[in-house]
């Protein structure tokens, strides 16, 4: 995955987005440039001094307290909402692997649906399809309630709702990672209302209650009285593992 | 497996001449019986150096898009690869798994799920720490000290450079951990914290530089 799929943020400046190119990242503001060193290393070129050796656990800190996948509005609000295009496809079906006539497991088959724009608002992710010339098209949207885990695989991200239905958003221009933080985030906050800390987004999403936290990991300055705000599967835990 | 031992000798002389590989701890390794390795995941380099270099032919779990392509759904089996969805529960990847251990063989499990970003051991799975719980095999940490400095997972890898300044690698084998059996889901749970706790410190250990 290229530097800048990482570095989705500049870690000197926090503009957003850095260019990439060819192992590069580049922040257009400050410019600062990032490139792979020898080994693990990565050499960040600022346009102002000598170039400095750093490592990418320096470099994602940094690229988090500058605001991570948020968005900050002029007013100093740290909106969750942005949109991208994406290539997205839906697991419709499994091939079968076997070895030596022993069947070893599934292969999801992913279906296309085509191009379109990714977005995240307020509490939905929705995809709005580009026009298809033989006007079949297949939507998406749902409520970060039905969300059931979240992950990225290779450059793409997957969603899996309900009943284990995955679909597979392949970024063209966009970072997945920021996609991933984006959407771990805006589940974490939406989560937080009705006093559910989680503590794992893959394979599925696991929550424990507030309540049921060590003390001085407690939210108790979350929003309680936002838990209506809940999708239905998320109050009853259908699907949601809860401990 | 004979694809596994062809290319198994095949890549060792790939690896030498590209990494300078240290071995510890192989004496962990059983030479005969069921065991599990668990292992860090730091870049793509670590599935390739555990099936290469490990005294005995282990099957591990991969992400089941591996297996997408009708070469791969092919080569991967034979290679010791066995699929797991990942963006769900996949029951069938643990049974196979235990089929493996209840015939003796070794399977390997990258119990972080993914690979790293920054080189450092991320949180474990809840569903990798159950399998070792239900195998009930002896668990035996492995680190690939140095594999995210040859290929980080943002990183380019120049597969042509050989021969000059080869990178240093240690695969590092820990002490046999033994989790006991836990048939049943209850037991699982309760043994679940301690058991991560357990298999974190000892990757930890066995990352160490």
């Amino acid at each position: 995955m290229p530097i800048h799929h990482m570095l989705y943020r500049c870690p000197r400046c926090g503009h957003d987005p850095l260019d990439g190119h060819k192992g590069k990242a580049h922040c257009r503001s400050c410019g600062t440039s990032f490139e792979q060193g020898r080994g693990a290393v990565i050499i960040a070129r600022p346009s102002d001094g000598p170039p400095e050796q750093t490592d990418a656990s320096t470099l994602i800190a940094a690229v988090q307290e500058l605001g991570g996948p948020g968005v900050h509005t002029e007013q100093g609000e740290d909106l969750l909402s942005r949109e991208a295009r994406i290539r997205f496809g839906k697991v419709e079906g499994h091939d079968i692997i076997r070895w030596r006539g022993e069947f070893l497991g599934f292969s999801e088959r992913i279906s296309w649906k085509g191009e379109g724009l990714l977005r995240l608002e307020g509490e939905a992710l929705t995809v709005t399809q580009n026009e298809r010339a033989n006007g079949s098209s297949e939507s998406f949207s749902c409520l970060l309630g039905e969300i059931r885990g979240v992950q990225i695989s290779s450059i793409a991200l997957q969603i899996t709702l309900g009943r284990n239905r995955m679909y597979q958003f392949e970024f063209i221009e966009d970072s997945p990672k920021r996609w991933e933080d984006l959407v771990c985030l805006a589940l974490t906050r939406f989560f937080a209302r009705s006093r559910h800390a989680i503590e794992e987004f893959k394979p599925r999403i696991v929550t424990t209650h507030f309540d049921e936290m060590p003390s001085d990991e407690g939210g108790g300055e979350s929003d309680a009285g936002a838990s209506d705000a809940l999708a239905p599967a998320a109050r009853t835990g259908r699907g949601i593992r809860t401990r | 497996m004979i694809l596994y031992r062809v290319l198994r000798w095949t890549m060792s002389f790939y690896f030498r001449a590209r990494m300078r590989i240290r071995f510890e701890g192989e004496r962990n390794v059983p030479s005969e019986g069921p065991f599990v390795l668990v292992l860090s995941h730091q870049s793509h380099l670590d599935s390739l150096l555990l099936h290469t270099f490990c005294p005995r032919l282990v099957f591990t779990l991969a992400k089941s898009s591996v297996f997408r392509t009708r070469f791969m759904a092919w080569v991967a089996p034979r290679v010791g690869a066995i699929p797991t969805r990942r963006y769900r529960i996949d029951p069938q990847s643990v049974r196979v798994a235990l089929r493996l251990l209840g015939s003796g063989h070794a399977v390997g499990v990258f119990p972080e799920g993914e690979r790293s970003w920054n080189g450092k051991l991320q949180s474990l799975r809840r569903g990798s720490i159950g399998l070792l719980l239900k195998a009930g095999v002896p668990v035996i940490p492995c680190g690939l000290v140095g594999t995210y400095e040859v290929n980080p997972r943002w990183g380019i890898m120049n597969w042509w450079k050989v021969g000059i300044r080869r990178e240093p690698v240690t695969i590092r084998y820990g002490d046999p951990i033994r989790l006991g059996r836990h048939d049943d889901r209850r037991s699982r749970e309760r043994a679940l914290p301690e058991a991560t706790a357990r298999i974190e410190t000892a990757l930890h250990a066995v990352m160490a530089r």
